[in-house]
């Protein structure tokens, strides 16, 4: 199957089937191929979209849906981009992927999306269509006469766009097997029946969300998803559904149980799968969800690889890790301790960063994608996570890995949270500081100290136990710059 | 917990600059706060008023920032 819309209708299909839906409404497959023949017609009246590239800034998840299928079926390539990025790292990204064709929504949040992308394309002399849209869907274009852009060659289908960690964007090239792979680990995984309805919370026009659209289509189950994060809006789409299977980040639904006794509904009750993903499961939220009353799963998913491997036991009594049929891994370069960097491979290829072959021989060699996972397997042949390479602390000559001694530090009963990083030591080249966030008021570091003592090598044993009260968090996750940083400035 | 102390944290979690934080400031058409940020905004504040829930009646409580002060704090008050 080389496009989306194949993979998905080239198969026994009852069209009157409902498939998708949000706050906007419920989709079946026929309503969906509607969509998509609409916007075939429309791109018909634009030329050939053969190997262009296609930004989609739309919050419609109908419309976006429809949008890839029908860029997909005409061999373009589709580039979801974020509605929230504003000016500097939307002009940012679009100088990056230079689309030849943008839709957006006029304004998002009170920024003119529109007006940026439209001043972007009038400075830079290239040929540029803008199709703007105020919500009501109906498209304004505006055409940008200029130098052609070069067309892509080869099956990409979509480009993922990352800010990058440097603030540089880097894009991500993908096909129809990523999305196959996302799909059969959302089968196996969510034990996957035909008339099942998942509910997924989490952001619905990006490459992820898209990836889900299409593959939950594929395997013919309903998918429901929100546009936003208006919690009365979730819970209400949520109850009218009755899904069973709650897929979410773990902060996400900490949120929606919040808002949902906040509303005086006890809605989560009818959830019978519970899976959580996308950030770390912390103990804090093992704890607080010890008597939720359904199974607690998750996903390994790596941006640029899809999911890897899922949990196959409640995250609750374990978090050994089951490696998806077809993919591959080993380990590279294995401490005494067998720890080493988790490698996976899978029938076809990594496609790559978008324009940046360096970057992509740094993670890809010889068929091997190198995820920067730092793992080990266990006596019972699953896979145990312990960290990540990239925040792997080298003291004295010996690797040491935060991962560990957060989850030995975790395991001591007035212990809540634990962050381990490493700072620069005139001796060591680096000494490892561990900032616990604790919940008996007078449990002190020479405790766990001892506790570690017990435990662990002595190189390992932090060189400094700081309490903290509350972890500094960007984006959703812990801030271990800042972290580095405050420990830098108390030396 | 006083409307001051309120106005430093909304500052503190969501990065806007105090001076634009008063009782009548939209969170989504002035201070530029999206949904996803507003969620995180409501689950550190009730994390720090200690509350387990709140009552919430209609998305108008979590439209300006003096709506959601009245809300955390009457249930502050219980």
């Amino acid at each position: 199957m080389n496009n989306f819309y194949d993979w998905i209708f080239e198969q026994d299909l009852d069209l009157n089937k409902e498939i998708l839906s949000t706050q906007r409404g419920n989709f079946s497959y026929r309503d969906i191929q509607q969509g998509v023949a609409e916007y075939v017609q429309l791109f018909e009246t634009l030329g050939d979209i053969k190997g262009k590239r296609i930004a989609l800034i739309v919050p419609s998840v109908y419309d976006f849906t429809s949008l890839a299928l029908a860029i997909s079926k005409l061999q373009g390539i589709t580039v979801p981009l974020s509605p929230l990025l504003r000016h500097e790292d939307l002009i940012s990204v679009l100088d990056f992927v230079s689309p030849h064709i943008v839709f957006t929504v006029t304004e998002h949040n009170g920024f003119h999306l529109w007006e940026t992308i439209n001043q972007w394309a009038a400075s830079n002399l290239k040929e540029t269509i803008i199709l703007e849209n105020k919500e009501d869907m109906k498209w304004n274009q505006t055409i940008h006469i200029g130098e052609k852009y070069p067309l892509e060659e080869g099956q990409i289908q979509i480009i993922g766009c990352t800010s990058g960690s440097t603030g540089t964007p880097k894009g991500i090239v993908y096909d129809v097997d990523f999305v196959q792979r996302v799909g059969k680990g959302i089968n196996i995984g969510l034990d996957i029946f035909e008339n099942d309805k998942l509910f997924l919370l989490a952001p619905a026009t990006g490459v992820f969300g898209l990836a889900w659209i299409l593959s939950t289509m594929q395997s013919k189950t309903h998918l429901v998803l929100s546009e936003n994060f208006n919690f009365p809006e979730i819970i209400q789409l949520f109850e009218s559904h009755a899904s069973k299977k709650f897929i979410s980040t773990p902060s996400l639904f900490k949120a929606m149980d919040l808002f949902s006794k906040s509303l005086g509904k006890q809605v989560l009750n009818q959830v019978s799968l519970l899976c959580v993903f996308g950030e770390l499961v912390t103990k804090e939220f093992l704890q607080t969800y010890s008597d939720f009353p359904a199974k607690i799963m998750s996903f390994l998913g790596i941006t640029e690889f899809g999911t890897v491997m899922y949990t196959e036991n409640d995250i609750r009594n374990d978090m050994n890790w089951t490696l998806l049929p077809n993919i591959k891994y080993k380990f590279d370069s294995q401490s005494e301790e067998r720890i080493g960097e988790l490698l996976y491979q899978s029938e076809r290829p990594f496609l790559g960063y978008y324009q940046r072959p360096d970057l992509t021989n740094d993670v890809y060699k010889d068929g091997w994608f190198f995820s920067g996972d730092l793992g080990r397997t266990n006596d019972d042949g699953k896979i145990e996570l312990v960290g990540r390479k990239k925040d792997m602390i080298k003291k004295g000559g010996q690797q040491v890995i935060p991962g560990e001694i957060e989850s030995i530090l975790e395991k001591h009963p007035d212990v809540l949270r634990v962050v381990v990083v490493g700072i620069p030591h005139p001796v060591f080249g680096e000494q490892i500081i561990a900032f616990v966030q604790k919940n008996r008021s007078d449990l002190n570091s020479q405790e766990l100290y001892e506790y570690c003592n017990l435990r662990i090598a002595r190189y390992k044993i932090p060189d400094q136990i700081r309490f903290i009260e509350e972890f500094p968090m960007v984006q959703g996750k812990i801030d271990k710059v800042a972290l580095r940083k405050k420990a830098t400035e108390q030396e | 917990m006083s409307f001051e102390e309120f106005r430093q944290v909304i500052a503190d979690v969501s990065k806007v600059p105090l001076d634009r934080i008063h009782k009548d400031a939209s969170f989504r058409d002035e201070l530029d706060v999206d949904s996803l940020q507003m969620v995180n905004l409501i689950v550190e504040l009730t994390a720090r008023f200690g509350l387990g829930s709140f009552n919430l009646q209609s998305d108008k409580d979590l439209e300006t920032v003096g709506s959601l002060y009245q809300l955390m704090t009457m249930e502050e008050s219980k």
